[in-house]
């Protein structure tokens, strides 16, 4: 293992994996960033299982508030078996989240899912929040 | 930076040696005389004076000048001495009671010794037999003055000696005449002829006449001293080579270099330091006398000058001398040579066993469960001050160069650089970094700031024991304060309410490794003093583990994932497993997760297998197996799967072998265990960080139930108590054995209250909910325990001040609220309110007080228990373990020949005391191994494996006498065991053995049950033809297979792990066994409450427990406050028996046994007269009859009552006549006669009732007590053990005391050392703390292995030990 990993303990061929993702989700062209990316927002943790199927990752800046969420969303996958995220420690800003499938999909595929997942219900939320208020159906309330 | 470690010093210090020095050194040595006392030489611009107490030949102590002898600066010069010539000699106050001694050694006229040749020969014959150690010589020339003072005359001129003693400070006198007396003695006439001429001018010198005495002025005794032949030098104890008598007394003084003793400048004035002004009081007081001598002065002046030389010279030397305070002497007290040396703060203390070190830290410490368990948060800030010299080479260059960059300011930065072939450092705030950085070299050395990994020591005071102080990695954290994970509480006995702790960096990485592997965090989850656990889950961490693991703990898969990636920050790989529950929904049980958090997943080697009670554990009904436990009491893990059983203080927590952790560090190593332990750690944090664990009123409200129950039960209570208080002012209250009415009903209503207040507490723990906050922490042991629950719902209970129920502080009741006399319940302290109900204001003071006592308690408790910690450690800390296995001191004296008898180690213990857990062992063993298809050994097999494993280990240690026929026949002799050094080898073995018996004994009953062979022997085996089973049904044999199968691989398993368990478990040579001893005997002294010092022992007498006992036994006090004497009877069955033992023991005076002493008036004659009660003596037991009381009322000490007085009359009757007084007596004190009858007959009916007249006169008191086995046995309170075993119907054999002393003088030192060790055993068990008997069987030997009981004090240790620097950096500074 020495070899292969950095200062932060993550495996080099991890940031192949990133550039992927993020090539990835570049290509679909549905987004559109503000700002600058970040290439090493998520990284890859070391121990992950040859075949892909088990993966840690590490996902700098966030907290419970993607954490919570992306674990739920990813659970939902019915190829998945395993799903947790943990904040190894409050004053890093940086969260693991750990995936095991049941051999069917790799972990990358897996939390890819459920980032589109997760942002599909968030849009779905959004759309359905904005139907709302501008079909007006609610009382208001001046105190 | 430091060098490192060199195996080849340039130099070996073999050995120290002090002496005296002789007048000649001290002027040999100096460089200078000093003979005046002024120090500055105004003329020459306050330049320090020639000659004077500051000239600069004797060096120097500022920085300006430089010393004038070698001309070197402060730094350079380390001084040179200067010497004073005393114009009259003085005594040296170190050396004044040795003076006396001397004195009383020899003739005061021709100075030779005062013992004949024949005695002189034994004497000098006992001093010179080789390898005498300093204790025995000692004890001879303390027998040598003995003899020498009784002698009268000298032996070679016959002049007459007498007494030599000190009279006031630093005066000696001769009472040459002391032993004349009356006879006309020559010399007493001449010398009292030479007053003739001073009575003449003197009138009143006649009265003072008598008192005359020779005074032994220092100049006499000097004089004396160089008389005192070379060969006589030896009986006084010194080498005439080294050192003779007159070097006792001082003529020159030396005079200490300068640098010792700097002035301190100020402005223009300076400011010197005492022991300069000393020298300069004893310069002009000498030069005074000189001058007095050279030209004429009185007599009384000169006396006056020479007694304030004296002083001052004391005062030097030691400024509390006896007799230097007092009037005319200055009030502030003096820093006198002595004084520099003594105390905490003293040369020894202060600066040679302890110093102030660089690159440490200190801030107050907070707890962090997301760090791991040897880890420690240190503050960004601390760690940029904290340094490491790290060299530069290949790998590290580039990281170097970036903190290099970095600077001092930014976190991972360096602060100072030292360049290879350049001195001294350069500070990296200022100058081109960027520059240095590029030149940085391989070879250079970076102090770089401390980053995460580094191996820093971490401690907090007190440091009692040697977990005090233990290695840790850092983590660079952000904010202020040190954090450390909540498990590592425990070996500091941390909390986090403002403590305060201290960090160390080592310098190489020599001490790094070393610091790593002997004090790493994870090489120290055990303690040394026996082997349990004491780094493990606290508080926080069991109530969530106990959480999770209840029976109704259910989690889906989501939940699960969760826990999982809690414990282990998802890193890790989890093998799911199947879920306890599938239909409707998957869930998974707590139970589970904790088999997770054991064993994550298949890659993972722990598999362990256990079997504990929980702290809660109910029994299952009978005839069910102890995992059936109704409230699922009882953990079973197998293959570290959870079977049953919650996770509680007992399977997780400190102190207990039957932990989780404890088993995987035993069998995986520490590793394993620090890792598991941090999953728990991170898991229960966060775990009961989202479920959120709080206490609310609703938590401590009582039900409806408890609160009609309660009034009801505690009605009852009071009026039990009224009933008692009445039968006691009635007088019909039934005393309890060796307890007055009073005691009995103190301890009778005591007995109702806490009762009422148990009851009371039950209902309401009953009553509670399980989800109820309190409840939990107590059912799983976090915090609290159950009366403290009940005392916040129900009922607090009666408070008790030191051992009583409230005192009474105002007349004859507690409080002015309560009627006088009221013994109730409510005016003694019972307080039936719980505290949420609320304390009336008298319950809440007296809360208050018993609050307080236990406040004040602790106060003292800390310097006492502390004190003791110090002087078991000085006593104990040379003592190691050597190659031999003998455990020696310092200047190797053996203490024991194997340590602890068995060279095993506390810290290996793994059953109590033992090495190995049989029991453990084999369900691992057999779980671990099996197989199915494994066939089953038959009983006679498992037997002939274990011999074929043991036996040759057993050969070649067997026993030397085993070959011959013994047989006891009764004999003493017959008896004798040969006991060798592989004694404890040969029983390890033989359980071994006898376990594996029992298995197949157990299992050989099992098949008799079955209907199957035993088949216990081989031959049996033979009987059977082919296969024994053959006749059995499969049913059968598979059923004895279920319950119990033992596979050859099984036992071959066992047997292996248990040798290499005991192999493991001896102790290394070089180990600090006596360091670790008094650790372990200290450390567990300051939990000790003095509270409980009297503790209500069995039948009513009070033995003194706890730390007060404990320092009773080390001192080897002479007196102590509870001394018991416990005898076995004869018969001890019978009531009446004991009895009549009982009355002969028991001390009786004559008042117990009488009717009354009355005083009769007659006309010729007046006497007393006694009726004995012989109802009482009868019922008593006691074998009295009335000669005897005769008999001993004028065999009684001091009261000269001759046998013919005591008349007796009748047959209990007896009369004491007062004799009339003889007439020659009478004369002299006529005019009082008639009125001396009268008095000496009042003073005799005074002292007659107090007359022992029967037992034994030193014991007060005994009383019948029926031990656990239910037989009668005495305990008698007093001295005495020699007379109550010698009593008639006393089992002298098996009868002790607890008196250590009295153990030694009766029946000698070995009885001694049992009953220290039996006596401290038992104090501590009292307490509930459990000891290794190893620790406390090396503290009985140090105490006895001089041959008698020495207490761990100053004067215990100057006997045990002869290095003048081990006795100083105790407490003895002086030689006394």
């Amino acid at each position: 293992m020495p070899s292969a990993t950095n200062e932060n303990g993550v495996s080099e061929s991890s940031e192949a994996l990133q550039e992927q993702i993020v090539d990835q989700e570049m290509a679909d062209g549905e987004f559109e960033f503000e700002g600058e990316i970040d290439p090493n927002k998520i990284q890859m943790l070391p121990g992950a299982s040859e075949d892909g199927t088990a993966a840690s990752f590490r996902i700098l800046q966030e907290d419970h508030t993607l954490g919570n969420a992306l674990r739920y969303m990813i659970m939902k996958n019915p190829n998945v078996e395993f799903c947790g995220y943990s904040i190894p420690h409050p004053s890093e800003a940086a969260m693991n989240l750990r995936i095991q499938t049941y051999g069917e999909i790799s972990a990358i595929q897996a939390l890819e899912k459920g980032l589109d997942d997760l942002m599909e219900l968030c849009d779905h939320v959004e759309d359905e929040y904005r139907k709302a208020v501008e079909a007006g159906e609610y009382s208001t309330f001046e105190p | 930076m430091k060098e490192t470690v060199v195996d080849t010093p340039p130099k070996r210090i073999t050995a120290v040696h002090f002496g005296v020095l002789s007048p000649n050194n001290i002027v040999q040595q100096a460089e200078i005389e000093v003979y005046t006392r002024e120090l500055f030489d105004l003329d020459q611009g306050r330049l320090p004076k020639d000659h004077g107490a500051l000239d600069r030949r004797m060096g120097i102590s500022n920085n300006s000048s430089e010393c004038q002898t070698c001309h070197g600066k402060l730094a350079t010069c380390q001084g040179h001495f200067g010497h004073i010539r005393l114009a009259l000699p003085v005594f040296h106050v170190g050396y004044f009671k040795s003076v006396i001694t001397i004195l009383q050694n020899i003739c005061k006229d021709c100075a030779a010794i005062l013992i004949d040749d024949t005695t002189r020969q034994r004497f000098l014959h006992e001093l010179r037999r080789p390898g005498i150690d300093n204790l025995r010589r000692m004890q001879i020339l303390k027998k040598v003055n003995e003899q020498c003072r009784k002698q009268r005359r000298c032996l070679q001129c016959n002049s007459m000696n007498g007494v030599v003693k000190k009279a006031g400070p630093l005066k000696i006198i001769h009472d040459k005449f002391r032993w004349s007396g009356k006879q006309i003695v020559e010399e007493k006439v001449e010398f009292d002829e030479s007053f003739e001429s001073a009575k003449g001018f003197i009138p009143d010198l006649e009265k003072f006449q008598k008192k005359a005495m020779d005074d032994l002025n220092p100049l006499k005794v000097l004089n004396l001293f160089k008389r005192i032949l070379a060969s006589d030098c030896e009986l006084l104890g010194m080498d005439p080579r080294e050192g003779r008598p007159e070097m006792f007394i001082w003529q020159f003084v030396p005079a200490p270099p300068v640098c010792i003793r700097p002035s301190v400048q100020q402005e223009n004035a300076s400011n010197e330091d005492d022991l300069t002004v000393k020298l300069t009081d004893i310069v002009w007081t000498s030069s005074l006398i000189k001058s007095g001598l050279d030209k004429g002065m009185t007599i009384v002046n000169l006396m006056e000058q020479w007694d304030y030389l004296q002083l001052c010279v004391a005062m030097y030397i030691n400024s509390d001398t006896p007799g230097a305070s007092g009037p005319g002497v200055p009030a502030k007290p003096i820093r006198g040579l002595c004084q520099r040396l003594k105390g905490k703060q003293g040369r020894f203390r202060g600066n040679l066993s302890g110093k102030r070190v660089d690159f440490s830290g200190r801030t107050v410490i907070s707890p962090d469960p997301n760090l791991k368990i040897n880890e420690v948060a240190v503050p960004d800030r601390v760690a940029k001050i904290l340094t490491y010299p790290e060299t530069v080479n290949r790998y590290n260059k580039e990281k170097l160069k970036n903190r290099i960059i970095n600077g001092p300011d930014v976190h991972p930065g360096a602060n100072y650089l030292v360049k290879a072939n350049d001195t001294g450092k350069r500070y990296l705030k200022y100058g081109n970094r960027t520059i240095m950085a590029d030149q940085l070299q391989e070879g250079d050395i970076v102090e770089r700031h401390l980053e995460d990994g580094d191996v820093v020591l971490f401690n907090r005071q007190p440091s009692l024991h040697r977990l005090s102080i233990l290695s840790h990695f850092a983590k660079i954290r952000p904010w202020r304060t040190f954090r450390l994970n909540e498990c590592v509480c425990t070996p500091y006995n941390a909390d986090f309410d403002g403590d305060e702790m201290n960090l160390h960096v080592p310098q190489t990485e020599e001490a790094r490794s070393e610091a790593m592997n002997l004090m790493g965090v994870k090489n120290n989850l055990i303690t040394p003093r026996n082997g349990e656990p004491i780094i493990a889950a606290t508080q926080d961490f069991i109530t969530g583990s106990f959480l999770i693991s209840r029976k109704d703990a259910f989690f889906d898969r989501a939940q699960f994932c969760m826990l999982c990636a809690m414990m282990t920050d998802g890193d890790e790989k989890f093998d799911l497993p199947p879920p306890a529950i599938m239909k409707p929904v998957y869930l998974w049980t707590g139970k589970q997760v904790f088999s997770a958090m054991i064993k994550p997943n298949k890659e993972c080697k722990v598999v362990i297998n256990l079997d504990a009670k929980n702290k809660t554990y109910q029994a299952p009904p009978n005839g069910y197996p102890p995992d059936m436990s109704p409230n699922d009491g009882y953990l079973v893990i197998r293959g570290s799967q959870v079977m049953c059983g919650s996770m509680d203080k007992n399977t997780l927590g400190d102190g207990k072998k039957s932990s989780v952790f404890y088993v995987i560090l035993r069998d995986y190593g520490p590793d394993e265990a620090i890792k598991t332990m941090s999953r728990m750690a991170k898991l229960c944090a966060r775990f009961l960080g989202n479920r959120g664990f709080s206490i609310g009123i609703s938590d401590v409200t009582p039900g409806n139930v408890l609160n009609s129950k309660k009034d009801i039960l505690v009605e009852k209570a009071y009026s039990g108590c009224d009933d008692l208080i009445v039968k006691l002012k009635e007088g019909n209250l039934e005393t309890k054995p060796g307890c007055d009415e009073e005691e009995t009903l103190e301890m009778d209503i005591s007995g109702i209250l806490s009762k009422v207040r148990e009851e009371v507490g039950e209902i309401c723990i009953n009553e509670l909910e399980k989800s109820n906050a309190p409840l939990i922490m107590a059912t799983c042991g976090s915090k609290g325990s159950t009366i403290n629950v009940s005392q916040m719902v129900a009922c607090v209970g009666q408070q008790i001040i030191s051992g009583k129920r409230v005192p009474n502080g105002f007349q004859d009741r507690s409080l002015p609220h309560f009627p006088k006399h009221s013994k109730q319940p409510l005016s003694k302290g019972f307080v039936r309110n719980s505290f949420f109900s609320g304390l009336t204001p008298t319950e809440f003071l007296f809360h208050a007080i018993s609050g307080r006592e236990g406040l004040v308690d602790t106060a003292v408790k800390t310097a006492e228990t502390g004190y003791m910690s110090r002087r078991l450690m000085k006593s104990l800390e040379d003592l190691s373990m050597q190659y031999d296995s003998t455990v020696r001191n310092s200047s190797s004296g053996i203490v024991q020949f194997q340590y602890g008898g068995d060279r095993l180690d506390p810290l290996d213990m793994e059953g109590d005391a033992k090495p190995v857990n049989f029991i453990r062992t084999w369900s691992h063993a057999m779980n671990i191994t099996f197989n199915n298809d494994d066939r089953a050994l038959l009983p006679y097999e498992a037997i002939r494996i274990t011999d074929e494993v043991l036996q040759p280990l057993e050969t070649h240690i067997a026993q030397p006498d085993s070959a011959m026929e013994r047989k006891d026949d009764g004999t003493y002799e017959s008896r004798l065991e040969c006991v060798d050094e592989y004694e404890s080898e040969r029983v390890f073995y033989q359980t071994v053995r006898d376990f594996v018996h029992s298995k197949a004994f157990g299992l050989a009953e099992l098949r008799s049950r079955r209907n199957l062979r035993k088949v216990l022997t081989a031959s049996e085996a033979d009987d059977a033809e082919d296969d024994m089973d053959d006749d059995a049904t499969a049913a059968d044999v598979i059923a004895v297979n279920q319950v119990l199968k033992i596979s050859e691989k099984t036992l071959r398993e066992f047997l292996s792990q248990c040798l290499k368990k005991y192999e493991k478990s001896k102790v290394e040579p070089g180990t600090a066994v006596g360091a670790v001893g008094a650790q372990s005997i200290g450390e567990p002294g300051t939990q000790m409450t003095l509270k409980t010092f009297h503790f209500a022992g069995v039948a009513s007498m009070n033995v003194t427990l706890g730390v007060p006992r404990i320092k009773e036994i080390i001192n080897a006090s002479k007196t102590i406050s509870t001394p018991i004497i416990k005898a076995t009877l004869v018969n001890n069955a019978d009531e009446r028996a004991a009895r009549m033992v009982k009355g002969r023991i028991e001390k009786t005076h004559l008042e117990d046994i009488v009717f009354y002493i009355e005083d009769v008036y007659q006309e010729s004659r007046a006497y007393l007269s006694a009726r004995l009660d012989l109802k009482t003596i009868e019922n008593l037991q006691l074998e009295i009859k009335v000669e005897d009381v005769a008999r001993s009322i004028w065999q009684a000490p001091k009261l000269k009552i001759s046998p013919q007085d005591v008349s007796i009359v009748g047959k209990d009757r007896i009369r004491v006549y007062v004799p009339d007084i003889a007439e020659k007596d009478r004369r002299k004190t006529k005019s009082l006669a008639d009125s001396d009858m009268f008095y000496r007959l009042q003073h005799l009916q005074r002292v007659l009732p107090k007359i022992v007249v029967h037992g034994i006169s030193t014991i007060s008191r005994a009383v019948i007590n029926i031990n656990d086995k239910k037989q009668k046995e005495l305990l008698a309170e007093g001295y005495g053990l020699r007379s109550v075993m010698n009593t008639d119907g006393v089992v002298g054999t098996k009868t002790k005391t607890n008196h250590v002393l009295e153990m030694r003088q009766t029946l000698g030192i070995e009885a001694a050392r049992f009953s220290i060790i039996d006596e401290i055993a038992e104090t501590m068990s009292q307490y509930g703390m459990s000891i290794d008997p190893r620790h406390i069987q090396l503290l009985g030997d140090v105490m006895t292995y001089k041959g008698e009981v020495l207490g761990i004090t100053r004067f215990g240790l100057a006997k045990m030990r002869d290095s003048v620097l081990q006795l100083a950096s105790f407490e003895k500074y002086v030689r006394a």
